[in-house]
């Protein structure tokens, strides 16, 4: 049985729209018009163990709302959701101690205090005994490499520190299962690649389930190889990442490095011209003609050297948002 | 359960070293707690200045009234109260995520997780005033009658828990009246008055605040010896019936926060 | 213009919290009613010794509801916590419009809702508990009655925004504003009126300037005063006003070079 199961899960939410200015607010004083927000509409899809997920999709996509509804926070309109064989919704104590939700931008560190009060907190809560506590701790704050910073104030550490010492907080009791919205947001180059390395650690040490929702696309290509594409609360396409460029872009790039000078003009028939800067050049031309317009670089100029790529995963996926393909 | 115990007892801890860590704040709360303390007695003091007797309570015994009130709200305010101005903001800030993915009952968390000890002042000043108070006017209660007293001021301590709980709920339905919880403090001020003084007015309306009159006046009366059994026995009452109801609003209530957040 | 365009968009504010604006009310409306129905009972039909009648003192604490909500200005916490502590003070320094007056058109808005509410309440407890509030005056003390509104409101938002001044020394000031808030209480008028404390404490709250924004407006409109007695208090208002001034400017330009030094 997978460790995550959906089926056909929906959530709709009422909301009201307000008219601008002083009149807008003074009649919103006596009357109020509702409207219904489809946020999650009929997804379904299964997780193993062990998998790391990435859920893309712009905002409002109702990735956020997925995950809530997977880690028992939202009760759905319809469908079914079963995690680590539990009804997430009936919250029951032994499946959210195995679980974790980090939501980027919350604090729940005890600001005058050191981190290490906080966790000592987490550990009578999630119910985590003596040594299990110390052995996790000692592992989490190596990988993080925060062993150093455990016993000062958190209100003077820096915020990667402070990030650091959240995570490990939501995850002393070592979950099964992680669901991570948005780890990264607001955390600079740097401390974004420490983290990705630590979700990786962990997913392969641990064999631990975890989602991932992020809106930058390297935390993604970094650490995932299953995404799940939202849209409009639709799951558009789960699968492979590698996979989504044959699935949804039309055109290739082919790059080029010619070893006799050409006109710029000379390959502008060939396809649209993305780079050219001799002796290197790059084109955008249609999947299908890919192939055929090699062949006919080679035939007709004097190349040192020749590609064929797919477009940027990011290009791609930007693309499937902004123009809607369903 | 144990593991409840232990959490308390981890609590108590961690609120103990914040106050450490922050020891100008915990003197300037003591401060606030001592000023509000006396602002209590002279508040009391005043309205009976001139009054010997008020329906049928002596001078003295409203006196007394509002400084047990005075001590059940040192403790109040020392265990519970801060909680409730930290779910106003848990609320606002989109924060009540993280308490329900808890393996723990969030009532129970969002209820007890802060503690202010620097209002414990309000519970040793109003002890002071009550034995000066009792020793000025002449009465001696039993021990029978001090321990009735301490033991019923424990029900009427759940019975405001109970009350804060039940409207505090509604923030989560309207997340915006965050300053309900200064409401709630005038709204428990209503137990300095005993029922008397609202039954004399024949005003229907205010019969509604009845329940609250019984918090600290029920355990009063046993101080200067004039217990009423059935009074007793409806705070008790009112007690239980308020904390069930609370609790089951605030399901309630949680419910609507999980489906429609 | 500006100074209108801050005004109304505050006022667009309150309405969206309608909800929030009621309950900010109930307080000194809850604390009134249980002190009228106090009197009743200890009064029963009796008059007070100074010739306080139970018709004056429901008068007198209907009155305090509306008083204590529109006169009592909350604008030291906003000034203390938002505008010192987190630095929100420097876009205030860059406008063209004084940062007294920017608060005050701020703030005014919200009292005034809260006066709205105040106003309904006594009109439906004309209704509930008969009419109490006898609307005597003169034209001469109606405008002086108005004077001594005006000038209560300054004293108070001067005072309160000269408090939250003090966050540009101090970290944590509740023990110092608790302090105060309890004093102005008892010397405001708020637990019973003034004339009817002892002497001792009588004379001293006459020292304070608390019962000038909340004791004397409201006994003014009870018609408690001769002409000439209004003006003394008129007298007293302006000179606790300007002391208030001078005080907040002192705190101002003092407390504005240690906050542009410190760079926040």
């Amino acid at each position: 049985m997978s460790i995550i199961q959906v089926e056909n899960l929906s959530k709709s939410f009422k909301s009201y729209k307000k008219a601008p200015g002083l009149i807008g607010s003074f009649k919103s004083f006596f009357k109020r018009k509702y409207y219904e927000k489809k946020a999650v509409n009929n997804i379904s899809f299964n997780i193993e163990e062990g998998e790391l997920i990435g859920f893309i999709g712009p905002n409002g996509a109702g990735k956020t709302t997925t995950l809530k509804c997977l880690s028992g926070l939202i009760y759905p309109t319809s469908g079914k959701v079963s995690v680590l064989g539990y009804n997430p919704f009936e919250r029951k104590s032994d499946f959210l101690k195995q679980i974790s939700l980090v939501m980027g931008q919350k604090n729940q560190l005890w600001w005058d205090l050191p981190p290490m009060e906080t966790f000592l907190l987490n550990k009578e809560i999630y119910g985590v005994n003596n040594k299990d506590f110390e052995d996790n701790l000692e592992e989490l704050a190596e990988l993080m490499e925060v062993k150093d910073v455990l016993n000062v104030q958190v209100r003077k550490l820096s915020l990667g520190q402070r990030m650091k010492c959240e995570l490990i907080s939501q995850m002393i009791h070592k979950p099964k299962v992680l669901f991570l919205d948005e780890p990264t947001i607001g955390l600079d180059v740097v401390m974004q690649q420490r983290l990705r390395k630590f979700i990786r650690t962990y997913n392969q040490r641990y064999h631990a389930t975890i989602i991932l929702t992020s809106h930058y696309m390297e935390d993604v290509e970094a650490l995932c190889k299953r995404v799940i594409i939202i849209d409009y609360g639709k799951k558009i396409y789960d699968g492979e990442l590698t996979t989504i460029a044959q699935k949804f872009s039309q055109h290739k790039i082919i790059t080029i490095v010619f070893n006799k000078q050409i006109v710029r003009k000379d390959i502008e028939n060939l396809g649209v011209v993305k780079f050219f800067d001799f002796p290197k050049a790059a084109i955008l031309v249609k999947r299908e003609e890919a192939n055929k317009i090699l062949s006919q670089i080679l035939n007709e100029f004097p190349v040192a050297d020749i590609n064929i790529q797919e477009q940027d995963i990011q290009k791609i996926i930007r693309e499937i948002f902004t123009s809607g393909i369903i | 359960m144990q593991q409840y115990i232990n959490i308390y007892r981890r609590l108590l801890k961690i609120n103990f070293a914040e106050l450490l860590a922050y020891r100008a704040n915990f003197i300037s709360h003591l401060i606030s707690s001592c000023c509000w303390t006396l602002f209590q007695i002279i508040w009391i003091n005043l309205l009976t200045y001139k009054n010997q007797s008020i329906f049928g309570w002596k001078k003295e015994d409203l006196i007394i009234l509002t400084i047990s009130y005075v001590i059940l709200s040192g403790f109040h305010h020392c265990f519970l109260s801060k909680n409730f101005r930290e779910l106003a903001k848990i609320i606002d800030y989109g924060q009540l995520d993280s308490y329900l993915v808890k393996p723990v009952d969030e009532q129970f968390l969002l209820s007890l997780t802060k503690v202010e000890y620097s209002q414990l002042a309000r519970f040793l000043l109003g002890t002071v005033a009550l034995i000066v108070t009792l020793s000025k006017f002449q009465i001696y209660p039993s021990l029978i009658q001090i321990l009735s007293y301490i033991f019923l001021m424990g029900f009427g301590l759940v019975t405001i828990y109970s009350i804060w709980l039940l409207l505090s709920s509604l923030m989560i339905w309207y997340p915006q009246i965050n300053n309900l919880v200064g409401f709630l403090f005038d709204l428990t001020g209503v137990s300095r008055y005993p029922k008397e003084m609202i039954l004399k007015t024949n005003n229907y309306a205010i019969f509604f605040f009845l329940p609250i009159t019984l918090i600290a006046a029920a355990p009063s009366r046993y101080l200067f010896n004039k217990a009423i059994t059935g009074d007793t026995f409806l705070l008790v009452l009112e007690c239980g019936v308020l904390f069930i109801i609370s609790r089951l609003f605030w399901k309630f209530s949680l419910r609507f926060y999980t489906s429609a957040s | 213009m500006r100074a209108l365009r801050i005004f109304l968009l505050h006022c667009q504010r309150i309405f969206e919290y309608r909800l929030k604006s009621f309950i900010w009310f109930l307080a000194p409306l809850m604390n009134s009613i249980f002190l009228i129905v106090f009197w009743r009972a200890a009064l029963n039909g009796k008059s007070t010794v100074t010739g306080w009648t139970m018709s004056d003192m429901t008068a007198y604490y209907l009155l305090l509801a509306v008083a204590s909500t529109f006169l009592n200005s909350h604008v030291e916490d906003g000034v203390a916590d938002e505008d010192i502590r987190q630095g929100d003070l420097a876009r205030f320094l860059l406008k063209p419009i004084s940062y007294y007056w920017i608060k005050f058109c701020e703030e005014t808005p919200y009292r005034l809702l809260q006066c709205v509410y105040g106003i309904i309440f006594v009109l439906i407890s004309t209704l509930v508990w008969g009419n109490f509030l006898k609307f005597s005056l003169s034209i001469e003390n109606t405008i002086l009655f108005i004077m001594i509104v005006v000038l209560a409101y300054f004293i108070s938002f001067t005072y309160k925004l000269s408090l939250g001044l003090t966050a540009f020394w101090f970290k944590d000031a509740k023990g110092l504003h608790s302090a105060l808030d309890v004093v102005a209480l008892i010397f405001g008028g708020a637990i019973l009126p003034i004339q009817l404390f002892p002497d001792y404490l009588q004379k001293i709250a006459y020292l304070t300037p608390f019962p000038y924004i909340i004791y004397y407006p409201i006994t003014a409109f009870q018609n408690k005063y001769s002409i000439n007695i209004l003006f003394q208090i008129i007298g007293f208002q302006f000179f606790w006003l300007s002391i208030m001034l001078i005080f907040n400017r002192v705190l101002w330009n003092k407390g504005i070079k240690i906050f542009t030094a410190a760079g926040r």
